[in-house]
C-alpha cells in the first residue's frame, strides 16, 4: 500500500509536466497531496493529515482561484524536458540504489526534483507556485521515509512555506 | 549572559518590525529603523567581546553594515518619495521588510538547528523580497518576483538536503550545497542575485546583496560537504562571474557579479580545507562590498578595495590550494586575474566628497586594513 502510494505520487509527478490547464494541475497536486501523506501518516498522522490539508485542498484551491485560463504550451522543447525528466529519474534511481535508500526515500526525492524541473522550465504566471506545492510533496514523501523525524522538520514539510510565498508574490505582483 | 545577548540581538529586529508596521509616518519609521540598527550594534558588540566565537563575528558584521545603511537610508526613501516610486504605505512596507531581513539574517547566523536555520532563512528571503519589491516599478516587481523563485527553489533543495541528512548523508551534501548556493547567489541560480543589486532601492540592495549570501556561507563552513564538491561549485561561480564581469553592465550589477565571484572563491576556499581563509574573505568582502554600494560608485579607494581582494585572497590561498593540487591554481588563478582586471577597469576616479556618504564608507575600509594585515599575522604568531 505505502509502496503503491510512492509510485503513485512519481506518476501524478511525471503527469503534471504534461498537463495544460491549471485547474487539472491543480486537482493533480491534490491527488498528489493525498498519495504524499500516506507515508507519514503511519508514523505522525496528525502531521500527515495536516501537510494534506495545506497542500493538497488549501494551496490547489487557493491557485485555481486566483487564475482565470490555460496554462501555455512549454517554454523549452518538450523533447528536451522529457530527455532532462527522464535523466534525472534514472540518476536518482541508480544513486538510491547504490547507497541502498528505499523506494520512498527514491520516489520523494525524484517527485522534488521533478517539481523543481516544473518550476523553473515553464515561464507563465502560475507554474512555479504548482511545480514548488508538487516538491513539497515530494518532501512529505522523503519524511514519511524518514525513521526519525523532529517537530521542527514536521513542520517545515507539513506547511508549504515556499510554495505559499511564492504563490503570495505573485499574487502581488499582479 | 550571553544567550542574553544573543536573544535581545535577534529579538529586537522583530520587535522593531512590529512596531514599524503601526508608524504611518516615513520619517519617525526611518529614526526607528536608525535607532534600532544602532542599538543592535552595541548589542551585537557586546556579544562578539564576551564570546569570541566566529558566529558572533557574523552577527557583528551584520548589525554594522545594517547601522551604517540606515544612517543614510532616510536620503533613499526622500528621494524614492519625491520621484513617486514609493509612496507612504510602501516606504512602511520597506522598513518593516528592512528589520525582518535583519532580525531573520541575525536568528539563522545564531541557530544550531539546520531547520530552524532553513525557517529563519524563508523568512529573511520573504523579507529581501519585500525589500526589493518596494520602488513603485516594474522592473524592481520582477526582480523580487525573481528573488522569490530561485531563492524558493534554493530553499527546497535545501530542506530536502536537510532531510537527508540523516538518511543518505552523501545525497544531502549534493542538495543543501545546490540548494543554499543558490540563496548565496552563487551558480546555478545566481540570476537574482544581480537584478536584486541592480533594481532593488539602493540601500535595500546593499542588505540583500552582502548579508543575505554569507548565512550560506556559515552553513558551507559547518556542514561536512565533500570537498570536492565545494571546490567545483566556488571555481564555477567564480569563473562564471569573472568572465560576465566583461560584459557592458552598470555598476550595481558589477558588484553584483564580482561578489558573486569572491563567494565563489570562500567556497573554494572551505573546499581546500582553508576555513581561516574563507573566514577573513568574507568578512572582508561583506565590508568592500558594503563600502562600494554606499559609495555610490564615487569613491576610488572604497572601489580598488574591492577589487584588489581577490589578489589578496590568492595569496592567502596558494599554500592551501598547492597542498590539495597545484593544478587548481591555474582555474583560481585565472578567474582572480579576469576579475580584477575588469574591475581595476571599471575604476572612478575620486573620492566621496560629503561626509554623509564618506563616514561610513572610511569606517568600513579602516576596519578592512586592519582585519587585513593584522589577522594573518596574528594567525601567523
Amino acid at each position: 500500500m505505502i509502496g503503491a502510494a510512492g509510485a503513485a505520487t512519481l506518476l501524478l509527478s511525471v503527469a503534471l509536466l504534461c498537463v495544460k490547464r491549471i485547474d487539472t494541475a491543480a486537482w493533480a497536486c491534490a491527488l498528489q497531496a493525498l498519495c504524499a501523506a500516506m507515508p507519514l501518516g503511519e508514523s505522525a498522522a496528525a502531521v500527515a493529515v495536516l501537510a494534506f490539508a495545506l497542500n493538497g485542498v488549501m494551496l490547489p484551491l487557493a491557485l485555481v482561484r486566483m487564475n482565470d485560463g490555460a496554462m501555455p504550451a512549454l517554454r523549452h522543447n518538450a523533447l528536451l524536458v522529457w530527455a532532462m525528466a527522464l535523466a534525472l529519474l534514472v540518476v536518482i534511481i541508480s544513486v538510491a540504489a547504490n547507497i541502498g535508500a528505499g523506494e520512498i526515500m527514491a520516489a520523494g526525492v525524484s517527485v522534488t526534483l521533478l517539481g523543481v524541473l516544473l518550476a523553473v522550465l515553464r515561464s507563465d504566471t502560475w507554474t512555479p507556485a504548482l511545480g514548488l506545492l508538487s516538491s513539497q510533496n515530494g518532501l512529505v514523501l522523503v519524511a514519511g521515509a524518514s525513521p526519525d523525524l523532529s517537530g521542527m522538520a514536521a513542520f517545515a514539510v507539513a506547511v508549504p512555506l515556499v510554495p505559499g510565498l511564492v504563490l503570495a508574490g505573485m499574487r502581488l505582483r499582479r | 549572559m550571553s544567550g542574553a545577548l544573543a536573544l535581545i540581538v535577534v529579538a529586537l529586529p522583530f520587535i522593531s518590525a512590529i512596531v514599524l508596521a503601526f508608524i504611518a509616518s516615513w520619517r519617525i519609521g526611518a529614526w526607528i529603523n536608525t535607532g534600532s540598527t544602532s542599538l543592535q550594534f552595541v548589542v551585537a558588540f557586546a556579544l562578539a567581546w564576551r564570546t569570541g566565537v566566529a558566529e558572533a563575528h557574523l552577527v557583528l558584521l551584520t548589525s554594522l553594515v545594517a547601522m551604517t545603511v540606515s544612517w543614510f537610508d532616510r536620503r533613499d526613501v526622500a528621494a524614492a518619495l519625491v520621484s513617486r516610486s514609493l509612496n507612504r504605505q510602501r516606504a512602511r512596507f520597506y522598513h518593516v521588510g528592512y528589520q525582518l531581513l535583519i532580525g531573520a539574517i541575525q536568528a539563522a547566523t545564531l541557530a544550531d538547528d539546520p531547520i530552524l536555520i532553513w525557517l529563519a532563512l524563508v523568512v529573511a528571503v520573504a523579507a529581501a523580497a519585500v525589500v526589493t519589491g518596494a520602488a513603485k516599478d516594474t522592473a524592481a516587481s520582477a526582480a523580487a518576483s525573481r528573488l522569490l523563485l530561485l531563492c524558493g527553489v534554493g530553499l527546497m533543495l535545501a530542506l530536502l538536503g536537510t532531510l537527508l541528512l540523516g538518511m543518505a548523508p552523501e545525497l544531502a551534501g549534493w542538495f543543501l550545497l545546490l540548494g543554499y548556493a543558490g540563496v548565496a547567489g552563487m551558480v546555478p541560480l545566481q540570476f537574482w542575485i544581480v537584478s536584486a543589486a541592480a533594481e532593488g532601492m539602493p540601500s535595500g540592495a546593499i542588505i540583500v546583496s552582502t548579508l543575505l549570501p554569507n548565512v550560506p556561507m556559515l552553513l558551507f563552513m559547518r556542514l561536512s560537504i565533500a570537498s570536492g564538491l565545494l571546490i567545483a561549485f566556488g571555481l564555477a561561480s567564480l569563473l562564471l562571474g569573472a568572465v560576465a564581469l566583461w560584459a557592458r553592465l552598470d555598476w550595481r550589477r558589477g558588484v553584483a557579479l564580482a561578489g558573486m565571484a569572491q563567494l565563489g572563491m570562500v567556497a573554494f576556499a572551505i573546499g581546500v580545507a582553508a576555513k581561516p581563509v574563507a573566514w577573513l574573505h568574507l568578512i572582508l568582502l561583506g565590508l568592500t562590498r558594503s563600502a562600494v554600494l554606499q559609495s555610490r560608485n564615487n569613491d576610488m579607494i572604497a572601489w580598488l578595495a574591492f577589487a584588489l581582494l581577490p589578489l589578496y585572497a590568492l595569496y592567502l590561498l596558494a599554500e592551501p590550494t598547492v597542498a590539495v593540487s597545484a593544478w587548481l591554481l591555474v582555474p583560481l588563478a585565472a578567474g582572480v586575474l579576469l576579475a580584477t582586471s575588469a574591475l581595476v577597469g571599471r575604476c572612478p576616479s575620486g573620492v566621496a566628497a560629503d561626509w554623509a556618504t564618506a563616514t561610513p564608507v572610511w569606517l568600513q575600509l579602516a576596519i578592512v586594513t586592519l582585519l587585513a594585515f593584522a589577522l594573518p599575522a596574528l594567525a601567523a604568531g
